[in-house]
């Protein structure tokens, strides 16, 4: 099981999934930020 | 098995994304909420120091009795020896300028005249506010008071 793991997850596809959460994490900040300052939505 | 992989990988990297968007969402949220908190949290600290500034100022004003008839019959004798600043300082702080001022400025005769009818309201029983923090005499001119938080009363309008 750790070996099948550690063949899929290899550095690239660890990076590469970092940077996609980095990606969303900062789509879903301005995004909510937008929301928040030009349509008035209220949190 | 490198499609399922690619496929699989694809899958887990739209998870993944989802995951950070929402990270991403509820962390504005929450840093939001937080600076609300933080704002509410100032502005109550803020309206309870004005208040205690306020209170104290209200406690270190001595001018005054502890009755409302005291009050005015101190009043009164300060007028009478024509000293309108000490019977300026007899009404709330607020109008305590505002009085001094109509003092000075009034004539002699008409000054007579409210003396004359505030002696004659000493006579008259006036009545308190439910709370017993306002009392009222109408008779022969309205005479409104209000009691401080030291205990001695002031005149709010006469």
């Amino acid at each position: 099981m750790a070996n099948f793991l550690e063949q899929i997850f290899t550095r690239k596809v660890v990076l590469f999934l970092i940077i996609v959460f980095a990606v969303g994490f900062i789509i879903g900040l301005i995004g909510v930020y937008w929301l928040d300052m030009e349509k008035g939505l209220i949190i | 098995m490198k499609v399922i992989k690619f496929f699989g990988l694809i899958i887990v990297a739209l998870g993944v994304l989802y995951g950070g968007f929402n990270a991403g969402v509820y962390s504005y949220v929450y840093y939001k909420k937080f600076q609300q908190k933080r704002a509410l949290k100032k502005f109550q600290e803020g309206i309870k120091k004005q208040e205690e500034t306020e209170r104290q100022k209200l406690m270190a004003d001595t001018y005054g009795g502890k009755t409302p008839q005291k009050t005015l019959q101190m009043f009164i004798e300060a007028v009478e020896k024509g000293d309108y600043e000490l019977a300026s300082r007899y009404f709330i702080l607020e109008k305590q300028e505002k009085e001094l001022d109509d003092l000075k400025n009034a004539q002699k005769k008409d000054i007579k005249n409210v003396l004359n009818l505030l002696k004659q309201s000493l006579q008259y029983q006036g009545k308190y506010s439910q709370n017993e923090n306002l009392y009222l005499i109408r008779k022969p001119i309205l005479i409104e008071f209000i009691k401080y938080p030291s205990g001695i009363w002031k005149l709010t309008d006469i």
